[in-house]
């Protein structure tokens, strides 16, 4: 934890400044919804308010930073190039192990240094009424969107053995996740047919469904139903990375320099 | 003799970058794949905004994806050439120090060593979508040359001013991750009317942050919105741009004393 705040702060006005524009980010959306309420002379598109939508946005570009784990796999290709692997195989504490809690330390440092401030100043500016059965709800929810990109990124990451530098596969995924996730449009806003498939998948988790719950905009017997979907994603993603990493590990051949 | 030297280094340079990059066959396809697809994000928002409201005033969907296809051939043609970040991190290590010996300009030595071959599919994709939008818009072939100069004036003025941006970034606070996150919010920016963001944005996406001239300004002109004079006047603006950024990356270099240790 304390070596991933020291990485993220070593360069501390370029961190800062990449925080501002993310968040310029979101203004830029809302910038573009704003022209099409006006242009459409509407109070309410897709269910969403003007003002539902300009947190949406901010909610879902904090809540990135903590519920995709991209760290795993980028430390395993990392490790295969740089044949760091051997030594942290040999390590007292396991491998896998170690790439978590890694990753989760990043995990928590975005969530304290963006996550929450980008939350609390949604929540306040938009005036939303925020109850602690949402809280816990978003609670398990990001935890759950987490474990479940870990999962992928074990898998996504031990490609590395195989291809050596999977960059672009890391990006892909990500690319998928934002895509499906809701980061475009809230999923209530796609055509029927295409929101119910994307309801199904484990992205929803990703910022949809943790924004959607914080706005109250979606009923809370779809909220339990979409952890329900993300749990039965998340043990079927345990069992299949356990069983693929048992496998895998019988092919790590170390070298590097 | 000095340009065709100069210009011979830079093909030389992409033919090198281009082999690094193909090193990885694997990784290589599928950069190039994502990227291509990169330019769905535009698409897909825009689709959803029409289909669920009448859009944006006074702009069609075809228009949209017209300034789409626009702003991600700019974007992606600065992206090509320049990655501010990878360059601020190799002047920080000093990895240009021995290639600044070399006898070519430091702008194209830089220029050389620090942009993404990977997002050419962007660029290609991104031409594809603006040529299909405006063979459903109907835009005349004249009218497609001039939009060409003025975008081409507007990206050689918006590259000089990335570069410019980077080195100051080195000097300042020696990282340039920012850079990255400035020029990935003027391509967020820039897919969408100027007109949105006021006036005040206005003139900060034309002077401050100078994607409208590569971009917006062009498409504007193309689509009718935009008189022959004030398309003359982005063009010189364009070129004023990019005279004042070649002087400011030359000033900025000059603070420049060897990287690494």
């Amino acid at each position: 934890m304390r070596v991933s705040l020291r990485q993220a702060f070593a360069y501390k006005l370029d961190f800062i400044f990449t925080l501002i524009l993310g968040l310029l980010v979101s203004l830029v959306m809302i910038f573009v919804w704003y022209a099409v309420y006006a242009n459409s002379g509407v109070s309410s598109i897709g269910g969403l308010s003007l003002n539902a939508m300009y947190v949406y946005f901010f909610m879902v570009n904090a809540l990135s930073f903590i519920t995709y784990n991209a760290a795993v796999a980028q430390t395993m290709q990392e490790d295969v190039q740089t044949g760091a692997v051997s030594t942290a195989m040999a390590r007292p504490i396991g491998y896998n192990t170690n790439l978590f809690l890694n990753s989760l330390s990043v995990a928590i440092v975005g969530g304290l240094t963006v996550t929450l401030p980008m939350l609390l100043i949604a929540i306040v500016l938009s005036h939303t009424a925020v109850s602690p059965a949402a809280l816990g709800l978003l609670l398990i929810e990001v935890l759950l969107s987490f474990a479940i990109t870990t999962c992928i990124g074990y898998v996504i990451g031990t490609l590395s053995i195989y291809f050596v530098n999977i960059w672009g596969i890391i990006n892909l995924t990500g690319f998928v996740y934002y895509f499906l996730g809701g980061s475009l449009a809230p999923l209530s806003l796609f055509p029927k047919w295409l929101a119910n498939i994307l309801m199904l998948l484990p992205s929803q988790l990703m910022m949809y469904t943790p924004a959607a719950t914080l706005l109250g905009i979606i009923p809370m017997d779809e909220i339990i139903r979409e952890i329900a979907v993300g749990a039965v994603w998340l043990a079927a993603l345990v069992l299949f990375t356990l069983l693929w990493l048992r496998r895998i590990s019988r092919r790590v051949v170390a070298v590097g320099g | 003799m000095g340009l065709k030297r100069e210009i011979k280094f830079f093909i030389t340079c992409q033919r090198y970058n281009w082999l690094s990059f193909l090193a990885y066959r694997m990784q290589a396809f599928v950069w190039l794949s994502l990227n291509a697809l990169f330019i769905l994000y535009g698409i897909l928002t825009v689709t959803i905004i029409y289909g669920v409201s009448s859009g944006i005033s006074g702009w069609s969907y075809y228009q949209m994806l017209f300034l789409i296809g626009t702003t991600g051939i700019t974007v992606n043609a600065v992206w090509y050439l320049c990655n501010p970040n990878g360059l601020v991190r190799q002047l920080r290590s000093g990895k240009l120090d021995s290639t600044f010996l070399r006898p070519y300009s430091r702008l194209n030595i830089m220029l050389s060593a620090s942009g993404n071959v990977d997002n050419s599919t962007t660029a290609i994709s991104s031409l594809i979508m603006m040529a299909y939008a405006a063979s459903k818009i109907g835009v005349d072939a004249a009218g497609m040359l001039l939009y060409a100069a003025l975008m081409a004036a507007g990206i050689s003025a918006f590259v000089l001013f990335v570069m410019a941006l980077s080195v100051l970034a080195y000097l300042l606070i020696r990282g340039a991750n920012f850079v990255n996150g400035v020029l990935n919010f003027m391509s967020s920016s820039s897919k969408y009317p100027l007109s949105i963001f006021g006036f005040a944005g206005q003139l900060i996406f034309t002077l401050l942050l100078p994607i409208g001239i590569a971009s917006y300004y062009p498409a504007e002109f193309v689509l009718g919105r935009l008189s022959l004079s004030s398309a003359a006047l982005v063009f010189v603006l364009a070129l004023l741009v990019g005279a004042a950024s070649y002087v400011l990356f030359h000033k900025f270099m000059k603070g420049y004393v060897g990287g690494g240790g």
